[in-house]
């Protein structure tokens, strides 16, 4: 019987210990989702040489040579928590539009050369907006990146985007069909 | 000249065989009028770019064309001469009165193996990823980088290039540029190392024939969403003596804004000689129009534009068609007021 008069002490003493080793209740599941990109979420990039979301305009080449265009996509991640995410791979569903990884993208840029000023410029800027080729570390909160696609002039849909992502460590797909 | 388009056919009918090829160039053409010497001045600078792989990234070339025209100042002998015949462009080549040197700035083949750890680049090169820069430039801003006066990291010359990639964010390379006897300038060697969203570190080296050791090394900071500060040092030789500068570069972005400002203090041997140089600009950018103010201040450095101590400007660009036009006004304490106004189309 006595060992009941401490029974009040020992249940709060439970309840506030299962609070404190339980999952946060805000804490949910990080969420990662994808659209297009529209011209405002690259306006401030510039234009011409220098805009690496905005397909290269020749004025003679391109309709002797061919021009490249791109389908840029923008990766939305919703983080309650810390969590690492990684991009491994991306397919656009039609052959001859490739997913490029940000080395590959600055390279793509590279090939077109320019001023060596607008180079630079153009090399930060896809460093700080392209998803990254590595696993990046999140913090709370959400954050977004561009990705891309590049095939032949004119492109033409419909486009069943698929994208491999790695959370903390699971795989994760994530699709998107556009017309 | 002649022979150079020809060539240059040739190689586009060659590239067209490989999987990936990337023909882009411009051609620019610019005006300055300066209130101080009441001159007008016009040059012009041609670019094209040629780039090819195959359809797997493991092999392929990189070349550039181009000319620039030196600057054309009617009326005025710009020799003592009075020939006109022996003026420089913009990139100290000796060109012909007014007229586009075209030449092949680079032009080089490379090839990757082991899934791109090991990298193999020869010909006329094109190396510069071993150095940091101020990113924002237009015609007179952008004049700090990591680079010596060695001008040893930008080679576009005939050279060998070795890069080894053992890790995600590391590279190293090595250079050979032959020449008659070996010494310590045939070898140079870069290192570059990215840790993401948080560092990069960027240094190159190589040594001059009395034993010097030329060098550049910077850090780049990125753990700040939006903003980068390099900060770095460069070792020299001015010719008789060891030279040894410190630089830094921070940049900032807001939306449509972007800040930054560069600055450099150069010690000598002789400290009356050493000296600082300092350079800013604030940039708008939307979808229709750019426009930037920009301030530069030289103290005995000769880096600044024309050999103003201060100078400061504003200029707009305006996206057309496929190209670009900017106008400008730039104050400065030697040249005073001077309008420089260029069109840019891309072909």
């Amino acid at each position: 019987m006595r060992a009941l008069r401490f029974l009040p002490f020992l249940l709060c003493l439970a309840l506030v210990a299962s609070c404190a080793s339980a999952p946060s209740a805000a804490g949910g599941e990080l969420s990662v989702s994808l659209r297009r990109a529209a011209s405002s979420d690259f306006k401030n990039y510039g234009w011409g040489f220098s805009n690496p979301y905005i397909p290269f305009k020749g004025l003679i080449l391109d309709k002797l040579l061919g021009r490249a265009d791109l389908l840029v996509l923008v990766v939305e991640i919703e983080a309650p928590a810390k969590a690492e995410i990684q991009l491994l791979g991306a397919q656009s569903g039609q052959a001859g539009l490739d997913y490029y990884d940000r080395t590959a993208f600055t390279e793509f840029w590279d090939a077109f050369d320019g001023y060596d000023q607008d180079i630079k410029l153009r090399r930060t800027r896809i460093a700080r907006s392209y998803f990254p080729p590595v696993p990046v570390k999140l913090g709370k909160g959400s954050s977004s990146y561009f990705i891309a696609f590049v095939g032949k002039y004119p492109l033409k849909g419909p486009f069943d985007i698929r994208a491999d992502f790695l959370v903390n460590g699971e795989r994760r797909e994530v699709e998107l069909h556009l017309d | 000249m002649k022979k150079l388009f020809v060539l240059l056919l040739a190689l586009i009918v060659a590239a067209s065989a490989f999987a990936q090829l990337t023909v882009a160039g411009y051609d620019k053409a610019k005006a300055t009028f300066n209130s101080d010497s009441k001159e007008g001045a016009y040059s012009d600078e041609i670019r094209f770019n040629l780039t090819a792989k195959d359809a797997d990234g493991k092999y392929g070339f990189s070349g550039r064309f181009q000319g620039t025209s030196g600057t054309y100042t009617p009326g005025v002998d710009i020799d003592a001469d009075g020939t006109n015949d022996d003026i420089v462009n913009e990139d100290g080549d000796a060109v012909v009165f007014a007229k586009n040197d075209f030449v092949v700035k680079y032009m080089y083949g490379w090839a990757s193996f082991f899934d791109g750890m090991l990298k193999l680049s020869a010909g006329r090169i094109n190396e510069g990823g071993y150095q940091f820069g101020a990113n924002e430039a237009n015609s007179i801003q952008g004049n700090l980088d990591s680079e010596t006066d060695a001008d040893f990291v930008d080679i576009r010359t005939q050279s060998m290039e070795l890069t080894v990639a053992p890790m995600a964010g590391l590279s190293a390379s090595v250079i050979y540029t032959p020449n008659d006897t070996i010494t310590g300038t045939d070898l140079k060697y870069g290192v570059a190392y990215s840790v993401e969203n948080l560092l990069n570190v960027k240094a190159m080296m190589t040594g001059n024939a009395a034993g010097d050791i030329l060098g550049t090394f910077g850090a780049e900071f990125v753990g700040v969403e939006n903003l980068s500060a390099v900060a770095g040092l460069k070792l020299d030789n001015d010719g008789t003596d060891p030279v040894m500068a410190v630089y830094s570069i921070v940049g900032y972005t807001m939306d449509a804004l972007f800040f930054e400002v560069a600055g450099q203090y150069l010690f000598e041997t002789d400290l009356v000689e050493s000296g600082y140089y300092f350079e800013g600009n604030a940039e708008y950018t939307v979808e229709t129009y750019s426009v930037r103010a920009f301030g530069q201040y030289n103290d005995k450095m000769d880096l600044a534009e024309a050999g103003n101590e201060y100078l400061i400007g504003a200029e707009l660009s305006i996206p057309v068609g496929s190209g670009e036009f900017n106008a400008g006004f730039n104050y400065g304490d030697a040249t005073k007021v001077s309008v420089p106004v260029y069109l840019k189309i891309a072909f």
